[in-house]
């Protein structure tokens, strides 16, 4: 079938998931077996239970639960999912997803660039000097990597990068946040380093690009590992192909045989999984953006958890089943470019 | 043939790969000569050597494998003294070779003009000077122009600028004259494809191509009748028949295959477990065979035009080359074998006009 | 004597065998491997001694009245003094009888026992989560790569559903609504965990259900289960000799036949897919999901300490990894070695396995042997 037939394919499967996803994420949100009254986020201490009653009513709490999934459903397709809790001074959901969202591109893509800038060559090394001691250093380095826990990564960084270089008296990278001036540029994109360079203030996106560097790089130490693993592995069975054998029998220097001949048919895995990894990097790499205190959307959708809003979480899990799927698709479409054996 | 120059003259080579299983003695001293201009089949069961002792002339061995003795002489020069770097060079311009299975020998993701332009690509300098000639002749290059007037190209690099457009251009022009010479149906339209959008023979024109395009003075052709069906293959054959005739190169045909030998040698050399064990002409070694494993090979093709009552075979199996027999490693088998035979590996010695075997037993019948 | 069936078993066994063999000699020259091995061995047998060499009572923090307990010293956040580790000026020192390696936590308790008290409970939860995942996850993958057909594609799309989501969010939502007790966590990364098994379980069967020998099976009816077609031959006779009995009478008894023997065809395929899944696809699909328990075995010890981290544990004095960390997360600047060593253990711990599974990874990929 043609190549739109095959995406518009998808994009129905999308709908479905989407239906999937919200249906269990509505009744853990809202049917709360034990967990947390969904009326919780929009009281605080001093109301009298008749405003708590009220409230209740207001958000359509007390009505049974498929009444309730039925009317926010009708209003989602509107395009309103609700307004959050106190805790978000009371914003309507998307607004308070969409304000955040951009830093947690921001952190996103920057990781993203180190993962590949990292991973990838600490696989092709890996794999062409198999079983060497390049490749055992590399495989180290690769599985600490993956078996480091998030929240520790950060910390550990911060606790030098910050605390003992401030206490050593060298330059220290700051420990939180996404920018120390705040404000002091417009908003245009949401992106601290974007707005500084579109207002020229470069004060601004140095401060930005400083705070970015430490979770940045917590992110992609975890990531680079998987990656570097995955393009050693089909490194490895792409240089035992026959085909490697004829373009070194032509004479080819070795370089070009791994360049030319090699790379491209072992980075195309690489490329699956790159576009899975940016996909739940920007699910908010919650742990990460806690840890550092970005305000990205990953932090908020801690605190909705905790909170027990349930708008706010169907918003997020909603987008981010959004973005998984997008992303999948784009990846499968790359395929058709990168191996021209595929069609659909 | 005797009287003509050697252009690869094996002497006994040694061959092992290092295995989980123990060390497999692949090559056991080959003795092999190739003379200029000339086809040699070399003949044999899988597994006897053949296409390792090509992969060692080449260079190309795997990792696990190493040359235990012996010596590769190319134009004189021991091939295995030399460094790798000198062996990519040799692969580049002299040592050509086709493989035997096109489909997982082509690179799967790149077209068939970027690896055959690369080959062209390889030798900048003689497509700036075909480029210059060209342009003084005012006529335009094809392939075997390249072929025939090899000494004009040879050692000249006067100081003309020519750009890296017109080299491009004139390694287009190079594949498509190529692709022409090989037979190849519609060459520009096969330059933009893929290799699995062509079929099996097509296939394997393009790789012969890609051995042409280095202008060799050696072209292996590595079982490259094997994995293509019996219409192809005698097209493949064909082809090779009529470039022979306008290259100046050796053809090292391997084959398992006698009646694919027979086509197209001038020589056979029949190798057996790691050795070479009869080398004659083709004329010979189908009239007289001298080996006992030879005989034994020809009794065992049915004969077309005689009833036959039982298909001969030679018993027992092919040697594991883990342990493999001492002495000739055919004796356990030979209706011949006697006490000498396994005591030390015979070497190829001349019994009559152009006839070499290696048998103990029938160096004394001459 | 044995049948023709049984040598062949026999057969394939002892060629599992010496497959086997050669797997632990590949895995045996691999440096990493061995030393990933015998960390992870480590870290089980202190995880079953442990409960022995401290005593679990050590656990119960002091401090607070709702606990009770009887620390001899109550302790929060110090370091021993005259420790060769320097954490700076701000750390709070101890300068009392006891020697404290790694410090104390936040009620006084010896962190280096907290952390081989909570080794075990990581390990366990760990090896629960896996084990439960993986054989959930393989037997739909097998049901769906299999079946084909509906059934596969409605596994499919229930899959995907929860691949849309990351590991993390759908784990906090669903421990976050069903309470923070151990079981719910242990269900929640469940959850979680096993789709990827679903996807590799089915992509081998897929590609094992199209190699020529099982086509070979089916046309040989090697597969039949002869018991099955041992009754239908039982069931033909006595019914044949009944129908002749009767003559015309009961002759339509004939089609209660044809009923019984159809529903028992049905079966003898139903066992012949059985027997065909069973003795000859599962065998040699098994071996990536092998590779992927042991991978996961170090993801999910990360993910389960990640969500005791932000806070979900049942009570927060249990000794738990994620557990001890979240208790150093407020004084992490005054207090470091809470996080450094509990983290550290984590990552050792997950590093052993993952070293495991990685070498494994490479030795069992049936490309790279030889």
């Amino acid at each position: 079938m043609k190549l739109y037939q095959y995406v518009i394919r998808r994009l129905i499967l999308m709908i479905f998931v989407l239906f999937g996803v919200s249906l269990i994420v509505f009744y853990l949100a809202r049917g709360f077996p034990s967990g947390v009254d969904p009326v919780t986020p929009y009281i605080h201490g001093k109301m009298t239970a008749e405003k708590i009653a009220e409230v209740r009513r207001i958000h359509g709490f007390d009505q049974p639960l498929h009444i309730q999934y039925f009317y926010w459903l009708r209003d989602a397709l509107k395009g309103d999912f609700g307004m959050t809790g106190v805790w978000a001074q009371s914003r309507p959901a998307i607004d308070v997803f969409l304000s955040s969202f951009p830093y947690t591109i921001q952190l996103s893509v920057a990781a993203i660039i180190l993962t590949v800038a990292i991973g990838i060559p600490l696989g092709i090394i890996s794999a062409i000097k198999n079983n060497k001691l390049p490749d055992h250093i590399s495989r180290i380095i690769a599985l600490t990597g993956y078996s480091t826990p998030s929240y520790w990564f950060g910390f550990m960084l911060q606790l030098v990068f910050f605390y003992y270089f401030l206490l050593w008296g060298l330059p220290h990278l700051p420990s939180s946040g996404a920018s120390g001036m705040e404000g002091a540029v417009p908003l245009v994109t949401g992106m601290p380093i974007l707005d500084g360079l579109f207002a020229g203030n470069l004060e601004y996106t140095l401060d930005a690009i400083a705070h970015l560097i430490l979770p940045a790089f917590s992110l992609a130490f975890i990531s680079l590992g998987f990656l570097a693993r995955i393009v050693r592995a089909s490194m490895l069975e792409v240089l035992r192909q026959d085909y490697i054998t004829l373009a070194r029998s032509k004479g080819l220097k070795e370089r070009v045989v791994i360049y030319r001949h090699a790379m491209k048919n072992a980075l195309i895995p690489a490329v699956t999984l790159t576009g899975i990894f940016f996909a739940m990097l920007l699910g908010g790499a919650m742990i990460t953006e806690y840890v550092f205190n970005w305000p990205g959307v990953g932090r908020l959708s801690l605190l909705a958890v905790f909170q027990g809003d349930s708008n706010f979480i169907l918003v997020y899990t909603l987008a981010l089943a959004v973005i998984v799927v997008v992303a999948n698709l784009v990846v499968d479409i790359l395929y058709v470019f990168l191996d021209p054996r595929i069609k659909y | 043939m005797k009287g003509g120059k050697i252009i690869i003259d094996v002497r006994n080579l040694k061959v092992n790969f290092r295995t989980y299983r123990g060390e497999v003695k692949a090559l056991n001293g080959v003795d092999l000569k190739l003379y200029e201009r000339e086809v040699l089949g070399l003949v044999g069961e899988s597994g006897c050597g053949k296409s390792v002792t090509a992969l060692t002339i080449l260079g190309l061995l795997p990792e696990n494998a190493y040359v235990l003795d012996g010596e590769i002489l190319f134009k004189g020069e021991d091939l295995l003294k030399k460094s790798n770097e000198d062996r990519r060079i040799l692969r580049m311009s002299e040592l050509a070779t086709v493989f035997q299975d096109p489909m997982t020998y082509l690179n799967p993701v790149l077209t068939i003009d970027t690896q055959l332009k690369e080959v062209f690509m390889l030798n900048k300098k003689l497509l700036k000077q075909a480029v210059i000639v060209q342009k003084s002749q005012g006529k335009k290059m094809t392939f075997t122009d390249l072929l025939s007037r090899e000494e004009k190209f040879r050692g000249e690099s006067p100081n003309v600028k020519v750009s890296r457009a017109e080299i491009k251009k004139m390694a287009k022009n190079l594949c498509i004259g190529i692709l022409r010479s090989v037979k190849m149906p519609d060459p520009e339209r096969i330059l933009r494809q893929y290799p699995f959008e062509l079929s099996g023979g097509m296939r394997q024109r393009a790789m012969i191509a890609m051995a042409l395009a280095r202008r060799p003075s050696v072209f292996i052709a590595d079982e490259i009748t094997t994995a293509v069906d019996v219409t192809i293959q005698a097209q493949i054959l064909h082809l090779l028949r009529e470039l022979r005739d306008k290259i100046d190169a050796s053809i090292l045909m391997i084959t398992h295959d006698l009646s694919v030998a027979a086509e197209i040698a001038d020589r056979i050399a029949v190798m057996y477990g790691g050795n070479t064990v009869e080398v004659a002409t083709t004329k010979e070694i189908f009239k007289n065979p001298i080996h006992p494993y030879t005989m034994m090979l020809m009794k065992a093709i049915p004969n077309v035009k005689k009833p036959v009552g039982r298909l001969a075979s030679i018993p027992g199996t092919v040697p594991e080359m883990i342990n493999p027999p001492s002495g000739c490693r055919f004796h356990p088998r030979c209706p011949s074998a006697k006490d000498e035979c396994d005591m030390k590996v015979p070497k190829l010695r001349e019994v009559a006009e152009n006839h070499e075997v290696a048998c103990y037993q029938k160096w004394s019948q001459s | 004597m044995k049948s023709n069936s049984a040598k062949a078993r026999t057969g394939e066994w002892k060629a599992r065998w010496a497959d086997f063999k050669y797997t632990l000699y590949l895995l045996r020259r691999n440096p990493l491997v061995l030393t990933g091995s015998f960390m992870a061995l480590f870290f089980i047998i202190l995880s079953l001694l442990a409960n022995y060499i401290v005593d679990p009572n050590l656990a119960i923090p002091t401090g607070y009245p709702e606990f009770g307990g009887n620390y001899p010293f109550p302790r929060s956040y110090r370091w021993s003094k005259g420790h060769f580790i320097n954490w700076g000026p701000d750390v709070q020192l101890y300068d009392g009888p006891e020697f404290f390696y790694l410090g104390t936590d936040g009620w006084g308790r010896d962190l280096l026992k907290m952390i081989v008290l909570a080794i075990p409970v990581d390990m366990e939860n760990a090896i629960i989560i896996t084990l439960v995942a993986a054989t959930f996850g393989t037997l739909l993958g097998t049901l769906a790569g299999y079946a084909g057909g509906v059934i596969d594609e409605s596994i499919l799309r229930v899959t995907d559903i929860f691949f849309a989501f990351p590991a993390l969010v759908l784990a906090l939502v669903f421990a976050a609504m069903f309470g923070r007790s151990i079981p719910t966590l242990r269900l929640a990364i469940m959850l979680v965990w096993w789709p990827s098994y679903v996807r590799l379980m089915r992509g081998q069967i897929l590609s094992e259900k199209e190699k020529s020998y099982v086509e070979a099976l089916r046309a040989l009816g090697a597969a039949y289960p002869k018991t099955f077609i041992r009754i239908q031959e039982r069931f033909d006779a006595i019914f044949g000799k009944i129908v002749a009995l009767g003559a015309g009478h009961l002759r339509f008894l004939l089609i209660f036949q044809r009923v019984i023997n159809g529903i028992l065809d049905q079966l003898v395929l139903f066992g012949m897919h059985l027997r065909i899944l069973f003795r000859h696809i599962l065998p040699n699909s098994i071996y990536p999901v092998l590779v992927q328990v042991t991978l996961d075995f170090g993801g999910v010890i990360l993910t389960f300490s990640a969500l005791m981290f932000l806070g979900f544990s049942p009570s927060p004095s249990l000794p738990e990894l994620g557990n001890l960390a979240s208790d150093g997360y407020s004084h992490v600047f005054d207090a470091p070695w809470l996080m450094v060593f509990s983290g550290l253990t984590m990552l050792i711990i997950a590093l052993a396995f993952n070293l495991v599974g990685d070498g494994l990874r490479d030795v069992l990929d049936p490309k790279l042997r030889r």
